[in-house]
């Protein structure tokens, strides 16, 4: 379980503070599927960067089974995100100079996961271990970085408009995907995006608006990807 | 496409500062060296005549210009004065400060003396019971390792002093006076003649003695080894500078290209002209630029310091440095065109392909099939692996320049070691065998009765003739009386000292053996007051100069050389002082001692700029590698610490590899510094009057390994920094 509270987070804006995150609090449980909305600059980026242990908060506290991370130092941090994380992009980041396999050996080398085959497969990616990232297509590199995350096996997969560079199509390729290997490997998803269609797949919706968490709407049941309206 | 990275205008600069101020300094100081030397109007050879002959004549017939060496030695309680007219037209005298004396009153003194007593323009000095006003300054060409009294005593710069004066000063002075005769060539003869001139002149009867500048071990071979030792060390250190330098500078340029390309690729793709887009790497000089005015400025702070250091052992004319246009250009100018056009031509060699090529900066997907035919083969391969792997795969200069680290450390620092293992060499061999304290030579020779327990010699001059047909004319054959003497002749090929009563030869020294070509067995002919006493050489003996034979005073005597015992000279246990009515000499092994570690300073010096160009362009060279890496891989570093790895296991992954290519770089240079080092002292060895030993040393070799592991160590310890600073927010950007 991930609970969150009074999260403040806040950048210097010139001479004045800009909150980021203005006492953010949200819970999510085991195996969810969470979908950030929000409109540019609501602080959806921020929201997650701090909850995964990438971002420092500057007060509040974020409970991952009762393991406090927000005041661990960047080297605990670090081990934590090791264990626990994985994140998918936007702009994907594969080593441009590492080929499709070598890619997902980064993720599964963290936790000595020697089964990358099936990830391979799961994602469809078969085939194509040797190619560089450059020969794929845009959700083809998704995949490889979908792989990539859940090569290392972990409890929380934080997506960062993981589709927000493709198209219909192949969106609902990539969260079919997602939901797929979700149900076998049970892990939580927080994913962020534009697309408010994809609301409609996630067990709890968050909408955010100025840095604050404006609505929370629980999901009982979601729909499945092929079902999706765009 | 500004050139933003801050790390690479502070590279150009400092690598142009570099190449300046190193070219600069290696021409001003052995080029401005010949020119002063030149401009005193330097002497060839030095004559003495027999008492009948006629130099007016002698100069027509072997067409040199010559000038009358005349001097007085003076001694009083502490010091001794070399008195001069100052009349001089050849070996000119160059005034540092004030003119040339004037009144009966003044004298001008040498440069050293007066720094080491701090005499000044108008300072009194005495000189017996007069005393004069100093009204200059100067220096001497035919000085520069001087001896002031003709007694073998080790130059001292504090108490012995070259005078110049007028000529009622010079005659007022009653000392016995010694005249020989400096010569120059004319400036018609060519070289070869003048040596031709030099072998028959060697031959004249009416030539008492004839000592060529090269040859005078005393006072113009020590400038001679210096400036080609200068030149050599300087040169091939000059050259790898360059050599890397030049890499350093293009690699940069190339990877700030790489880095730009998908900028330049956009701006290409908007409808901007090759020429528009290129030409903004022009700039690129204008560091150079900077650089290089930085580096002369620096040269000409730092080459008078360094040549003091050098010249503490010599009387050598201040070097003066002035600006040099055409210098200026060359080294400075030139530079920053070239690379300006290198960065400009190579920019416009990248704008050759298409925009969308290059914005998607397709250089670094060449990797080559070699990699996925392996990556196939063995596909369990760590991630970590792989990532070192593709690195330097594309980027192969990466791996050339991390094993220059290694080389130019090991190089620089072997051949400093191997030159102050040299000057060890030189100085303990100079030493070996010198057990007396004082050697002293008598004005009158004596008889063995008188002899006390010490070591009694007796030298003589003569002319030697060689089994090759050269022939030496001022050399001096020395019979030595006692095998357990004080001064030992030492054996560098059978490991022992030479007992000379064994002898039943001659024993020439190592420096002979090389220059005239001898081996044990041949016959030297030896030349005493027309007489010729063929000898064989039986033994070779290991001191790296001098003009003496030795021979056993029984085998002397048999031999008709001496008629009887007697000796002229003595190597004491005693500390004698010197007394100008009893003695010709007294020389000291202080004295020895002294001046050999003041030649030992100079090597010293030599290596430490060796240390210092090694160290500085290895940490500059990995500092690159390291940068370069991590600016072209830091948004793919921040996402493996996103996904956890520790910064630890990120250097480690990326840099690590470095190390194993940099300790071949190092294994290379041990080679490359060996045969370095033999063909420098082996160039060396041939032209000085110093016979060189040289062996490769292990011990330099750990030294330098142990100082390369350390400053290794500590480099990637600071841009193990510069990876931790890698912050993931990078990865949070788009
Ligand atoms: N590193 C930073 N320094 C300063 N201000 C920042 C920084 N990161 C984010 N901000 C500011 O914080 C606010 C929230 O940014 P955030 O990236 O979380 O928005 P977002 O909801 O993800 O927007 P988008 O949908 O456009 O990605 C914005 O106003 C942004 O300008
Ligand atoms: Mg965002």
């Amino acid at each position: 379980m991930l609970k969150v509270e009074n999260l403040i987070k806040s950048y210097q804006d010139g001479n004045e503070l800009l909150y980021a995150l203005n006492s953010v609090s949200l819970t999510v449980e085991h195996g969810e599927f969470v979908v950030i909305l929000g409109p540019s600059g609501s602080g959806k980026s921020t929201f997650l960067n701090v909850i995964s242990g990438l971002e420092s908060p500057d007060s509040g506290s974020i409970l991952y089974d009762d393991y406090e991370i927000g005041k661990l130092q960047q080297k605990e941090l670090t081990l934590f995100r090791r264990d626990k994380t994985a994140f998918i992009f936007q702009a994907y980041y594969l080593l441009p100079f590492l080929n499709v396999e070598a890619n997902i050996k980064m993720g599964a080398d963290l936790k000595g996961n020697q089964h990358i085959r099936e990830i391979i497969d799961g994602v469809g990616l078969g085939g194509l271990e040797q190619r560089l990232p450059h020969e794929l297509s845009g959700g083809q590199q998704q995949r490889a970085s979908i792989a990539r995350a859940l090569a290392k096996k972990p409890d929380f997969l934080f997506c960062d408009e993981p589709t927000g560079a493709l198209d219909e199509e192949t969106s609902k390729q990539i969260l079919t995907y997602l939901k797929k290997l979700q149900k076998q490997l049970k892990f939580t998803i927080i994913m962020v995006t534009h697309n408010s269609s994809i609301a409609q797949i996630a067990t709890k919706v968050i909408k955010m608006s100025s840095g604050r968490i404006v609505e929370v709407t629980n999901n009982a049941h979601p729909c499945d990807v092929s079902e999706l309206t765009w | 496409m500004k050139l933003n990275k801050h790390y690479f205008l502070i590279l150009v600069v400092v690598c142009a500062m570099f190449i300046c101020s190193l070219l600069v300094f290696y021409l001003q100081n052995t080029s401005a060296l010949k020119k002063v030397l030149a401009e005193q109007n330097q002497q060839d050879f030095t004559l003495t005549l027999q008492d009948e002959a006629d130099i007016t004549e002698l100069s027509k017939k072997y067409s040199f210009m010559y000038d009358l060496l005349a001097y007085k030695v003076i001694y009083d309680d502490k010091n001794i004065f070399r008195l001069m007219k100052d009349t001089r037209s050849i070996d000119i005298p160059m005034y540092s400060e004030g003119a040339a004396p004037k009144t009966i009153n003044e004298i001008a003194i040498d440069k050293n003396f007066s720094q080491d007593n701090q005499l000044t323009l108008g300072s009194a000095l005495t000189i017996g019971n007069r005393t004069y006003v100093i009204s200059g300054i100067f220096t001497l060409p035919d000085a520069i390792m001087p001896m002031v009294a003709d007694n073998g005593l080790a130059y001292q710069a504090k108490t012995q002093a070259f005078i110049l004066c007028d000529e009622a000063m010079y005659s007022i002075w009653e000392e016995l006076e010694k005249v020989s005769y400096s010569g120059r060539f004319m400036e018609e003869l060519s070289e070869e003649q003048q040596q031709n001139a030099l072998a028959e002149m060697r031959l004249n009867p009416n030539i008492k003695s004839i000592v060529s500048k090269e040859e005078n071990p005393h006072i113009l071979a020590a400038l001679n080894t210096k400036e080609k030792m200068f030149k050599i060390c300087l040169l091939s250190a000059v050259c790898i500078l360059v050599f890397t330098v030049i890499i350093l500078l293009t690699t940069t340029i190339i990877q700030n290209i790489n880095e730009t390309k998908s900028d330049m690729g956009i701006l290409k793709a908007l409808g901007y002209t090759t020429t528009q887009i290129a030409k903004k790497y022009l700039i690129i000089g204008v560091f150079v630029l900077v650089g290089g005015v930085i580096g002369y400025g620096m040269s000409s702070i730092i080459s008078p310091l360094f040549i003091n250091r050098i010249n503490a052992a010599f009387l050598v004319p201040d070097i003066p440095q002035n600006f040099n246009g055409l210098q200026f250009i060359l080294f400075i100018i030139m530079p920053a065109l070239c690379f300006s056009i290198l960065a400009f031509g190579l920019a416009v060699f990248t704008l050759r392909k298409p925009p969308l090529e290059m914005i998607y900066k397709t250089e670094t997907i060449k990797v080559n099939i070699f990699v996925k035919k392996r990556q196939k083969r063995r596909k369990t391969k760590p991630f970590r692996k792989t990532v070192f792997r593709s690195i330097i795969t594309n980027n192969i200069l990466l791996v050339f320049l991390a094993m220059l680290t290694g080389f130019m450390v090991s190089a620089n620092l072997q051949i400093a070691f191997s030159l102050q293992a040299m000057a060890d060499k030189v100085s303990s061999i100079t030493l070996k065998g010198i057990e007396y304290e004082s050697n002293v030579r008598y004005q009158e020779a004596k008889e063995m009765e008188s002899l006390n327990a010490d070591t009694p010699y007796f030298v003589r001059d003569c002319k030697m003739e060689f089994p090759n047909g050269e022939v030496l004319n001022n050399g001096q054959f020395m019979a030595l009386y006692n095998s357990m003497s004080l001064f030992k002749l030492y054996s560098i090929q059978k490991q022992h000292n030479i007992d000379i009563s064994q002898q039943k030869g001659i024993v020439v020294n190592d420096w002979m053996r090389k220059k005239y070509d001898l081996a044990i067995g041949d016959t030297i002919k030896i030349y005493i007051n027309n007489d010729i006493y063929p000898l064989p050489i039986t033994a070779i003996e290991q001191s790296v100069y001098g003009e003496t034979v030795y021979g056993d005073g029984a085998m002397a005597i048999q031999a008709g050389i001496l008629d009887r015992a007697v000796y002229n000279g003595v190597f004491t246990a005693d500390n004698v002082e010197f007394d100008n009515k009893q003695h010709v000499f007294v020389s000291k092994f202080e004295d020895i001692v002294k001046s050999s570690s003041q030649q030992k300073g100079t090597y010293i010096a030599l290596s430490f700029l060796f240390i210092i160009i090694g160290l500085a362009l290895s940490i500059l060279t990995i500092g690159i590698v390291v940068k370069v890496i991590i600016t072209a891989n830091r948004k793919y570093l921040a996402l493996m610490k996103a996904f956890g790895y520790t910064n630890s296991e990120c250097n480690r992954i990326v840099l690590s590899g470095f190390r194993i290519i940099a300790y071949i770089g190092f294994v290379i240079g041990t080679f490359y510094a060996i045969a370095l080092s033999h063909f420098l002292f082996g160039t060396l060895a041939k032209s000085s009057t110093i016979a060189i030993p040289m062996t490769p040393d292990s011990k330099a070799i750990m030294l330098s390994l142990i100082i390369f592991a350390i400053s290794y160590e500590l480099i990637m310890l600071l841009y193990k920094k510069s990876i931790n600073a890698v912050s993931l927010q990078e990865v949070m950007m788009k």
